[in-house]
């Protein structure tokens, strides 16, 4: 569906379709262009998907390399569409909406009493557990019942790698899951493979077998990071930015990648 | 543009790292696996008078992180089981076989993520040994330092787990402080919470600093009366006391034929701890007791 | 390093050790031919000189050219530990006797060895993989086994050896086949 069987062929035999030379220089040096999603012919204009940084600084002077911040801060379709402006998580902007459906109200409901599913496959897992107990305490969110069966879980939250031999487990978990269902990618093995992006093994990214609605990278992220990612998606709840009600069933990965 | 075949020995359809929802990800065993493919197998797989199959499946709330059990039940009880791994088979030996030592480092932290350390301290004692690279007595000092904290903090995750497993909500939840408080400290030491890559080939990454020494007094200062009370927590509940008293007992001989190591072994009544039978590091200047 | 152990491994097993006996450290090493597999460790493991009731961990070797199997030992009567290779099996069909009589922990990293070298272990009763699905098809830690690897597409395809691209359409039989340093 969203890959298409050309750069699936591709990716099956594992090769990359960048120049001859591989030796690049990294994306954040300064100068440099980052090479990353090049076009299928080599001899095609290859347009980086860079998104102008006017959001953000940092204080620290030494940082990135000089002062200057990363020039890639997200997907230019995201920019497009102008949901980016809505993407901080903060509450201020809640004040200014009136309610004028019963739709808000339940997202509401919904949005302030997520039960995960326990799907905690390795060492995220336990900064998921972390974020579940005192110090970090999830339960402030209505969060605490980490739920065993799929049939009564909200939010998958995949921590940990995924393999291919769990893959299927994983998947078949999901498709368990009731709807209104959504998907939290924890950990860098669960966004892009992580550290085991060349592993014979595991599969690089959940999105490229169910559809993910937040991202929080990490290894592994710290479980203040695991509730921002929760409130993140708490917001999307509300705005109805998440997958679920025109949800693809199967993998949200670009194409290409 | 066509694309090279790999070789013979190499990647065929499941091999392949990349794949889709399409694809079919992964396989699914069916219970019994017909023809049964080693002795083994066919002995397990063969039900007797009134037994059944019950797959304790690879997500389950007690099998921590992934582990499926294919059980073999007569009414309630436990005849037999067979447990299949690899659901968390990650390749890092074949990731390591093309890293410099030091990219390995950072490489075997999650074979054990909730005590990283030790299983850092494995391959750097390993490149110490082939290297013939003497370690500095207070980077010794910070490795069993720093180790042993992170022992403590991952049998207080234990401690929690088991209780959880039984039903007990409370002792989690004090597990996790302790632990919390010990992560935090080793994070202060060495920049992470968890999967430190800390320990470097002769030495550690970086010296004790003023906060994790602030923070280790503060902890020292209540730590005892911390771990007394969890214990005694477990300890002093009948209930978890009668549920627990008596299971999984296991003789010597069986042990030692099982190749059980560390604090199972212990349970046997085999004194065999390795920092005291093959003491390395600095060890034998330490002064402990081995609990049987 | 304990020479008084090397003087009773040599004096032992003479006729069966393929190489010297090497210590290093706090290890001593000994070799054997794969046949030699079952009567050394027995004696091994039941002699009360050695008394090596401990079986530590099992592992396969893919030196290039050749596979082995490795066995780590304990013992009280020594403070060495003890590595057993198994030396000299063919990369085509490498087979060993397995060791599951003396241990039963054994059949897992039997199975382990297996499942990553292709080394059929005979006496096993439970040779079947135990890491990759069943129906899996390559032995992953072989050297003639190639990661797909993407870091050309990748901004970060750097210049370390990690980061290039290890395409078998690069490889030479001379870099990627590593010979053992004898």
């Amino acid at each position: 569906m969203a890959v298409s069987k050309d750069a699936r062929n591709r990716a099956v035999k594992g090769l990359g379709t960048g120049p001859a030379d591989v030796t690049q220089l990294a994306s954040d040096q300064p100068g440099n262009r980052p090479g990353a999603l090049v076009a299928a012919q080599p001899r095609d204009l290859v347009e980086p998907i860079v998104v102008p940084n006017t959001l953000w600084q940092s204080v620290e002077p030494a940082a990135y390399a000089g002062g200057r911040a990363s020039e890639i801060t997200h997907l230019r379709e995201v920019e497009a569409s102008g949901i980016a402006r809505h993407d901080d998580a903060r509450w201020s902007g809640m004040l200014e909406i009136i309610p004028t459906k019963a739709d808000y109200v339940l997202d509401l409901i919904r949005a302030n009493s997520l039960w995960p599913l326990l799907s905690g496959l390795a060492c995220c897992a336990i900064e998921m557990m972390s974020a579940a107990t005192s110090k970090n305490d999830m339960d402030r969110w209505g969060m605490f019942p980490f739920r065993a069966s799929p049939r009564q879980a909200d939010v998958l939250i995949v921590a940990g790698t995924l393999t291919t031999k769990m893959a299927g487990p994983l998947v078949r978990l999901w498709e368990q899951m009731p709807e209104p269902k959504w998907c939290v990618a924890m950990g860098d093995c669960t966004c892009s493979g992580g550290r085991y992006k060349r592993s014979y093994s595991t599969v690089e990214g959940i999105d490229r077998v169910m559809p993910v609605d937040v991202y929080v990278p990490g290894c592994p992220p710290r479980p203040e990071g695991l509730i921002f990612g929760m409130m993140k998606l708490q917001q999307l709840i509300k705005d109805r930015r998440g997958h679920w009600p025109e949800r693809p069933i199967g993998p949200t990965v670009p194409e290409g990648v | 543009m066509t694309t090279p075949t790999p070789t013979a020995s190499e990647h065929r359809s499941t091999d392949d790292p990349r794949i889709t929802l399409d694809e079919g990800v992964g396989v699914f065993e069916p219970i019994p696996p017909y023809p049964p493919r080693t002795e083994r197998e066919a002995e397990f797989y063969t039900l007797g008078d009134g037994e059944m199959f019950i797959n304790m499946g690879p997500q389950h709330p007690s099998t921590h992180g992934v582990l499926r059990v294919v059980l073999k039940l007569d009414g309630e009880k436990v005849v037999d089981l067979d447990p299949v791994l690899g659901y968390l088979h990650r390749g890092v030996e074949k990731l390591c076989e093309n890293a410099d030592y030091h990219q390995t480092i950072s490489q075997v932290d999650p074979l054990e993520y909730v005590s990283s350390l030790f299983c850092e301290w494995s391959p750097v004692m390993a490149y110490e040994k082939l290297l013939d690279v003497e370690v500095p007595r207070r980077a010794e000092y910070i490795r069993v330092l720093s180790g042993e904290l992170n022992r403590i903090a991952s049998h207080a995750l234990f401690m929690g787990w088991m209780a959880l497993d039984l039903g007990g909500l409370t002792p989690i939840l004090w597990s996790f402080i302790e632990r919390d408080e010990i992560v935090e400290m080793l994070a202060a030491l060495t920049g992470q919470r968890m999967l430190f890559n800390y320990f470097r080939i002769g030495g550690v990454n970086g010296d004790l600093n003023h906060e994790f020494m602030s923070r280790l007094g503060d902890w020292m200062s209540r730590a005892t009366q911390q771990i007394e009370s969890n214990i005694s927590l477990l300890n002093a509940n009948e209930i978890f006391v009668r549920r627990m008293r008596g299971l999984g007992v296991i003789d010597t001989a069986t042990a030692l034929r099982m190749c059980m190591t560390g604090p199972n072994l212990r349970a046997t009544g085999v004194p065999f701890d390795v920092r005291r039978a093959h003491p390395y590091s600095v060890y034998p200047e330490l002064d402990f007791d081995i609990p049987t | 390093m304990d020479r008084a152990f090397k003087r009773r491994l040599e004096g032992r097993f003479a006729e069966r050790l393929t190489g010297p006996v090497r210590q290093r450290h706090d290890e001593t090493e000994i070799r054997i031919a794969a046949a030699d597999v079952t009567d050394t460790l027995r004696t091994l493991h039941d002699d009360p000189a050695f008394g090596f009731e401990f079986l530590s961990d099992l592992a396969g070797v893919d030196t290039g050219t050749y596979m082995q199997v490795v066995y780590h030992l304990w013992s009280d009567t020594t403070s060495d530990w003890l590595r057993v290779i198994a030396d000299g099996l063919s990369r085509e069909d490498p087979r060993v006797p397995s060791v599951t009589f003396l241990w039963k922990g054994a059949e897992w990293m039997e199975r382990e060895a297996y499942d990553m070298f292709g080394i059929t272990f005979e006496g096993n009763r439970d040779l079947r993989r135990i890491y990759m699905p069943p129906d899996y098809t390559s032995f992953p830690l072989r050297k003639d086994f190639y990661l797909a690897d993407d870091s050309a597409r990748s901004p970060g395809a750097g210049v370390r050896h990690m980061e290039r691209v290890h395409d078998p359409r690069n490889s030479t039989p001379g870099n990627t086949l590593r010979r053992a340093r004898a």
